[in-house]
Order: C-alpha cells, then sequence, then structure tokens
C-alpha cells in the first residue's frame, strides 16, 4: 500500500521547521548551512511525492528534485568556501559575530 | 536479510564510534571488534551452508532506483567467490584489529582509527558482495576514501599526508578506467548484473576487449599494477595495521577480485588477457628487483606486495580465475602475518632501517618466529601456503603463456625467496647495531594474532593442495584436471626458492661478496637504477606533474598581467570620467542634493536601528512579514 500524500507532506512539513528553527537559532555557521540542506530536502520531499500523484511520465518531479540536489551540492561547496574566507579573515564563524553589516 | 547484515554490522559500528568515540575511551575497539565478529560468524554461517546443500548462493535483490521506465536492481550475491573473500577479510582482519589495540595504545585518535577501520570494512564486504557492477562501484570508492582515511591517520606528518594524497589521486586515474568501463557496458548492454557476464559480454560485441582493458586499468590502480604503481609503497607512511590489512591483505587485492569476477569478459579477448599478462609480469619482475635493494623493513615488504599482486595477476591472465584466487587468499595471510610482525618489531626498536637492526630473535623471540615461518610460506618451500599457490599458477602459466612468461616467473620466484631472506637475516640474526636500545617483546595482543596468522600462513595452502583433494578448488566450483608436468616445475620451483634463500644466506648471513670486484663495479649504475626504484616517481614528477604546474604558472601571470590589465584600464578610465562628473556634482548638484541628504540623513537614522547586522534577525523579520501577509491574505487581520 503506497503512504498517503498527506503523510509525506507532514513528514515534509516536520522536517522544514526543524531546518527553519535551525536557521533561525544556530550560532554556528556551518548549522545554518547544514539547517538549509534540511530545508532543500523538504521541498525534495514535496516534488518526489507530487510527481508520483501528477499524471506526467512520473520523472518530471525526480528531475526536479535530482537538480535540487546538485544545486544543493553546489551551494554546499560555495557556502562552505564564504565559511572558511570568513574564518581566515575573522576567525570565528559564529553567525553573531559576523555584523559587518550593521548600520 | 542475514547477507545484509554483513556489511552492516561495521557500518553500525562506524557510525557509533565516528559520534560517540571518545565516550568509549580505550573501550571503543571493543564495539568494532564485536561488530566484525558478527560479521565473520554470518561469513562462516554462509560458508557450512553452502558446503553442505546444494541450495543456489543466496542472492538478495530489490529495485534501488526505478527512473523514467529504467529500474536499476541492487543486490547482495553471496557464491563461492565472495564467502571466500569476505572469510579472508572479516577472519584477517579481526585479528589485524585485536592486533591494532596493543599498536595504537597511546595514539590521540584511538577511537577514530577503530572506526575508520569499521567504514573499511563495511565497503571492502559491500565491494565483494555486490552482485552488480554499481553497487562494487560504490564499494570500490569508499575502500579508496578509507585507504586515503588511514595512510594520512598521522596526518601531522607531511609524508603521511603527501602519500594519502598520493594514493586517492594515483587510484582515480585506476578508477576512471573502471567508470568508464561500467558506464560502456551500461550504455552498450543495459545489463549491470554480475550474473549472467558471458551474455554481456557477447552483447558487448566488437567493444568487447576495450572494456575488459577498462576494466583492468581500473583494478591496476587499485591492486597498484605498473605504471600505477606508485601509490603503494608511499601508503606505507600509515600505520602498520593499515598496510597490513588494507595494502597488502584485502583492499590491493581487489583489483585481482575484479579481474577474477569479471573473467567471462576476459576470455573471449586474447589479447585482454595479454594485456593483463604483460603488466602483470612487469609489476612483478620489477618490483622483486626493487625489493631486493631497499633498506626499510616496511618498503621492503610493500614492493613484494607489488610484486605478488603482479604474479595473481599474471596467474588470472591463464584465462582461469583459480590461480589468482589462490595466491590472493595464501598471499593474505603470510603477507598480513609478516607487516605485522614488522609493526611488532617497529614498534620495540622505533625505525624501520633494517640495517640498524640484528639480533632481534633473542629479545623477541615469538615475532621472530612468526616472521621466519611468514617468510618460508611467501618463499614457497613446501609444504607451507605460498609453495602450493605459486604451484598452481606454475602450472597455469605453462598451460596457456608463452615460455618467457614461465622463465620471469621462476626468476621472480628466486628473488623473492632471496629479499626476504636477506630481511630476516638482517632483522632476526647477527649481532645488534644498535647497543642504546632495549627492544622488548611485545604484549599478547600483538603476538596472539601473529600467532594465529602464522598457523594461517602454514595450513591454508593445504586446502587447495593435492593432499586435501583440492578442497578449495571444489568449493569455487572448478574442475581439476591432471597436471601435465607438474612434478617438474614444482621441483624447479623448489630449486630456485632454494637457491634464492642460501644466496642470501651467504651474502647476508656469512658476509661473503657473491661477485668479483670488476662484476660489481660494472654493475653499479644497474644497482642504483633499481635502488631508486627505476625513478618512475621523478619520470612522473618531469612528465605530469611539473608541466601542470608550469601550466598553472602561465596562467597565473596571464590573469595577473592581461586580465588584470584589462581591468586596471577599465578602472582608469572610469575614474577620469568621474572626476569630470565631480567638478559637476560638487558645483550643481550638491546645493540640490543637500536639503534633501539631510532629510534622508534623518530618516535613515530612525532605520538604522533595524540593520542590525545578524542575518538570523533579517531572516526572523522576512518570516514574520510572511506571516502578517498570509493572514491578511486570508482575510484574518481585516
Amino acid at each position: 500500500m503506497p503512504v498517503p500524500l498527506p503523510h509525506v507532506l507532514i513528514v515534509s512539513a516536520g522536517l522544514f521547521a526543524i531546518g527553519f528553527f535551525g536557521v533561525l537559532t544556530r550560532r554556528n555557521t556551518i548549522g545554518i548551512l547544514m539547517s538549509i540542506e534540511l530545508i532543500l530536502n523538504s521541498a525534495n520531499l514535496n516534488l518526489v511525492a507530487f510527481s508520483r500523484i501528477w499524471k506526467g511520465t512520473g520523472a518530471e518531479g525526480q528531475m526536479a528534485a535530482l537538480l535540487v540536489i546538485g544545486i544543493a551540492a553546489a551551494g554546499a561547496v560555495v557556502g562552505l568556501a564564504l565559511v572558511l574566507a570568513i574564518f581566515r579573515h575573522r576567525n570565528t564563524i559564529a553567525a553573531d559575530e559576523i555584523r559587518l553589516l550593521k548600520g | 536479510m542475514k547477507l545484509a547484515l554483513i556489511p552492516l554490522f561495521p557500518l553500525l559500528s562506524f557510525a557509533i564510534l565516528i559520534l560517540f568515540g571518545r565516550r568509549f575511551g580505550k573501550f571503543a575497539p571493543a564495539v568494532s571488534l564485536a561488530a566484525l565478529a558478527g560479521s565473520l560468524a554470518l561469513s562462516i554461517h554462509l560458508f557450512l551452508s553452502l558446503l553442505s546443500s546444494s541450495l543456489p548462493a543466496p542472492h538478495l535483490s530489490f529495485t534501488w532506483l526505478s527512473f523514467g521506465g529504467q529500474s536499476l536492481r541492487m543486490g547482495l550475491l553471496a557464491d563461492p567467490l565472495s564467502i571466500t573473500m569476505c572469510l579472508v577479510i572479516t577472519g584477517i582482519g579481526w585479528l589485524i584489529m585485536l592486533y591494532s589495540i596493543g599498536y595504537m595504545h597511546s595514539d590521540p585518535r584511538f577511537s577514530r582509527f577503530f572506526a575508520y577501520l569499521s567504514l573499511f570494512f563495511c565497503a571492502m564486504l559491500t565491494l565483494v558482495l555486490a552482485d552488480n557492477f554499481i553497487l562494487l562501484y560504490i564499494g570500490w570508492e569508499l575502500v579508496g576514501l578509507c585507504s586515503y582515511l588511514l595512510i594520512s591517520f598521522w596526518f601531522e606528518k607531511e609524508a603521511a599526508a603527501n602519500a594519502g594524497k598520493k594514493a586517492f589521486l594515483t587510484t582515480r586515474v585506476g578508477d576512471l578506467g573502471l567508470l568508464a568501463a561500467i558506464l560502456l557496458i551500461a550504455k552498450l548492454t543495459g545489463n549491470l548484473s554480475f550474473t549472467d557476464l558471458s551474455a554481456t559480454a557477447a552483447a558487448l560485441g566488437r567493444w568487447a576487449p576495450v572494456v575488459a582493458v577498462l576494466i583492468f586499468w581500473g583494478a591496476a590502480g587499485k591492486s597498484a599494477q605498473f605504471p600505477l604503481h606508485v601509490w603503494l609503497p608511499d601508503a606505507m607512511e600509515g600505520p602498520t595495521p593499515v598496510s597490513a590489512l588494507i595494502h597488502a591483505a584485502t583492499m590491493v587485492a581487489a583489483g585481482v577480485y575484479l579481474v577474477a569476477r569479471t573473467m567471462p569478459l576476459f576470455l573471449p579477448n586474447p589479447d585482454a588477457l595479454l594485456v593483463v599478462a604483460v603488466l602483470g609480469i612487469i609489476t612483478s619482475f620489477f618490483a622483486a628487483t626493487v625489493a631486493c635493494t631497499q633498506t626499510d623493513l616496511k618498503k621492503v615488504l610493500a614492493y613484494s606486495t607489488l610484486s605478488q599482486l603482479g604474479l595473481m595477476m599474471v596467474g588470472l591472465a591463464s584465462g582461469e580465475p583459480f590461480p589468482g584466487m589462490f595466491h590472493l587468499v595464501t598471499h593474505a595471510w603470510f603477507k598480513a602475518l609478516l607487516f605485522l610482525g614488522a609493526g611488532s618489531v617497529i614498534h620495540a626498536v622505533h625505525h624501520q632501517e633494517i640495517t640498524r637492526m640484528g639480533g632481534l630473535w633473542r629479545p623477541m623471540p615469538v615475532t621472530a618466529a612468526t616472521f621466519i615461518l611468514g617468510s618460508v610460506a611467501m618463499a614457497g618451500i613446501p609444504p607451507l601456503s605460498g609453495f602450493w599457490s605459486k604451484e598452481e599458477i606454475l602450472v597455469a602459466i605453462s598451460h596457456s603463456l608463452p615460455a618467457p612468461f614461465l622463465a620471469l616467473v621462476f626468476a621472480v620466484s628466486g628473488m623473492t625467496a632471496f629479499y626476504i631472506s636477506r630481511a630476516v637475516i638482517l632483522t632476526f640474526f647477527g649481532s645488534p647495531k644498535d647497543s642504546h636500545s632495549h627492544p622488548h617483546e611485545s604484549p599478547w595482543v600483538m603476538t596472539g594474532p601473529l600467532v594465529v596468522l602464522s598457523v594461517g600462513a602454514v595450513g591454508v595452502g593445504l586446502l587447495g593442495s593435492r593432499w586435501t583433494g583440492h578442497a578449495f578448488q571444489h568449493f569455487l566450483g572448478i574442475q581439476t584436471q591432471a597436471h601435465e608436468g607438474g612434478h617438474t616445475l614444482q621441483q624447479i620451483s623448489i630449486a630456485v626458492a632454494g637457491t634464492g634463500i642460501l644466496l642470501a644466506l651467504a651474502r647476508y648471513g656469512f658476509g661473503w661478496q657473491l661477485l668479483p670486484v670488476f662484476a660489481r663495479r660494472a654493475l653499479s649504475p644497474f644497482y642504483r637504477l633499481i635502488a631508486g626504484k627505476y625513478f618512475v616517481d621523478e619520470l612522473y614528477d618531469a612528465l605530469l606533474i611539473r608541466p601542470v604546474q608550469t601550466l598553472a604558472r602561465k596562467a597565473f601571470s596571464f590573469d595577473a598581467k592581461v586580465v588584470d590589465g584589462a581591468v586596471n584600464g577599465a578602472g582608469s578610465a572610469g575614474l577620469a570620467a568621474s572626476r569630470a562628473k565631480r567638478w559637476i556634482d560638487e558645483h550643481w548638484v550638491d546645493g540640490a542634493v543637500n536639503g534633501l541628504g539631510i532629510t534622508v540623513g534623518r530618516v535613515g537614522a530612525a532605520f538604522r536601528q533595524l540593520q542590525t547586522g545578524l542575518v538570523q534577525n533579517y531572516l526572523m523579520i522576512a518570516f514574520g512579514s510572511a506571516v502578517v501577509l498570509f493572514l491578511l491574505w486570508k482575510g484574518i487581520l481585516r
């Protein structure tokens, strides 16, 4: 028996909430990046779930999810490079100590 | 399901140790030892059930991906070949892990070491149990990663960090070949399973030789065959148990296993088999000559491993998977024993130069006795294990390959006996060169595995000998044919090995100079060439590494001069234009703007409080605004 759509959506919403909470509350910038990955994966879950409901060839949603995975990997690379660069300049990666843009 | 647990146990242990390893302190090895013991027990169980029943081999298969009408199946298959590998990996691996407790006991990253070892076992068992190319490739890359992590385990040492990088990059060159082969098979036949490789070979048509050579190219990277052998000697920078486990007994044998597993792809292509034979014999011969000149105990063993792996490849090139696989199994036992014995010696004297050792049999009798047993097994003296597997290879070669191969294998065999006897004599006999140190025998966690391994090094070969009625061959389902000429080959083989041992005894035991002065002088350039490892590293450095670095420097100077020049030019032009604008600005615009500016400045000062510089505050504001907008849209806040 296939898993009903609402169940997947609930899991995905939970995953999103955990990720969003992490982005808002983590002090460690790498933690924020990891939380962003959670949010992206909750979106992937939705894409794959909807792709099974929708009467297409069945591959469109999976394609989008694969694209997201690829872009997420690239994003993680850029993000980690930024964190590394910040660490080299400022010797910290705590999000609340990086406030160069303070007015 | 039992089948899947074999690789999953070590994976679980890896997860536990990498996350909570520090809490376990010195009990961390208990987790990994227990997990591996589980895998070992399951392997033995599967082995016994395969022995006793005629049921087909256990096969676990499921659809992993279903994508646009295509589906990709994953699965584990425990046929006799896989189970043999499983027993070797888990059995020898467990002993080496036990030994590591003693060898690594004061290391600050003690638990991390066992976590990496567990990950390695998971990867290696996945590799040998895989029933298709994709899963095999996943395991293949994972063992490469573990090899990298473990070679550069002491990454504070620059040599270790560099050796890890070199191993990873060199094997990656080989992996590319395997990946290309897998993609070709997927594209041309669409069937990546191992179960019907003969049909795959037929479906490949004229691409079959290309695929076979590409697979061997991958195997050559992992099994350190010429010309991709350069990483293995450097890999000895890692901890000695790692050298024994990964770079002698198991991982480097993965290439041999791969060729044996995909033998149906090679069989219809004599040319591909000839490539395997030629590169195998080149590796074997050159590595044996280099091993005769090295003075670092682990380097001698490393080159000896290269040589024996080459021998296995030559055995496979005869077209029968059995001789190579048999030698793989016996080699795993005696070479693991030799490496662990070397580790025990290094642990006691704190250096690796055999010229500075000597007389060590007195303080370390157990290590010396087991090491000598391992050496004799490798030299090929009956009835120890190396003799039987080497004989199988000799017989197979004499039936299917041209005569020069047989002659070269005999030469390798003689050199093997020579260099290992030389190492034994210089290390354990004679008088101690270093009177300041006081070496002592290693603790029981180290000597225990040595004793068990030496039992294996003596006895495992008998399983494939005619004294037990070729039990191993029967288990692998191979018909044993009458060995014509086997007796002559045996006698020559024993004579050659004996000559090697006697020469080493005369030269290093009694100190006789074997060659007259003029001959030694004439041969000294060759000696320097061999002692310099044929300068392959230097060749790669000159041909590949330095040109790439030069190219990089050229690109950098292009960037600095041309690209930056263009950018700077644009900048200067912009500056000149700006100066002109500035005049207009100061005289015309400023008056109007200043009034506005003051107003804006005041408003800005008020909004400035909002600009905290904390990225998480901004996100919170965005989220709050989104909620408010949503509520407005729904008409709740109207």
